[in-house]
């Protein structure tokens, strides 16, 4: 399934900002979309429709500065921080319709939030990210002529779900990310 | 997960033996999800099942369909 209007500008500014290209990799649900095309084969839960997307930093490589705020304006100006208690730079951008979630792997001392200074934000840290996002692979996301994407192997997004699902830290999460394995299956 | 098996069953095994293997709450993980899914994939099963060899006669062998005696 393509992903829809305010998902693929998104995608079109992270990846014309070159974000994909220094670390940045696209996960969750509209990540699930771009599999499809690689595997093949129609994936019944694709049409599953969200309103977020989740941009997973586990290293951001280049010495250049960005700033992920300004660069998701550029698909909508109505992009704003959504600061939590104690940010010291955002992990969340929200629209009134859309938010954008920033998420990396836990570090040494398994502190969260992280913040990832070069791009302007912090991200969440959550558990299995650095399993996830290793070995990330290109895909092309349905949106105008195509959008270059990085994305987690199909393989390692299953197994990811499984191994989150067990995850307790989180009931709310935890049920969620079931409800996504039980589609995906 | 369906589609991964399809596709290429034993990469999708060898991934998941490789998950299994990097700890035990990796394994635990897996095997609780997969149990919840009502799945039997597990790590050690051979894919087909095995008669074992019956042990102390020998088997009669039988002549091939396609060979014929001479005469």
């Amino acid at each position: 399934m393509p992903p829809t209007l305010p998902q693929g500008r998104i995608l079109e500014v992270v990846a014309n900002a070159g974000l994909f290209d220094r670390g940045v990799t696209l996960v969750g649900t509209v990540a699930y979309q771009t599999y499809a095309c690689v595997i093949g084969a129609y994936l019944g839960a694709g049409s599953y429709v969200t309103n977020d997307i989740d941009l997973s930093v586990a290293e951001f490589t280049g010495d250049a500065p960005q700033n992920i705020g300004d660069i998701l304006k550029r698909a909508d100006p109505q992009f704003e921080p959504y600061w939590h208690a104690n940010d010291k730079l955002p992990r969340v951008f929200r629209t009134p319709s859309f938010r954008v979630d920033i998420i990396t792997k836990h570090g040494r001392g398994r502190t969260s939030p992280v913040l990832i200074e070069k791009l302007g934000c912090a991200a969440a840290a959550l558990t299995f990210q650095d399993y996830l996002t290793e070995d990330a692979m290109e895909a092309i996301a349905l949106y105008g002529p195509g959008v270059l994407v990085r994305v987690p192997t199909p393989t390692r997004f299953a197994l990811h779900k499984l191994l989150v699902a067990q995850e307790r830290g989180n009931t709310k999460l935890a049920k969620r990310q079931k409800t996504c394995v039980k589609r995906a299956i | 997960m369906d589609i991964l098996i399809e596709t290429d069953e034993a990469a999708f095994l060898d991934d998941l033996d490789a998950a299994r293997n990097r700890g035990k709450s990796w394994k635990s993980g897996i095997n609780a999800s997969l149990k919840e899914l009502g799945r039997d994939t597990r790590q050690g099963h051979l894919p087909l099942p095995v008669v074992p060899a019956v042990s102390g006669r020998a088997t009669r062998r039988t002549k091939s369909p396609g060979r014929r005696s001479k005469g």
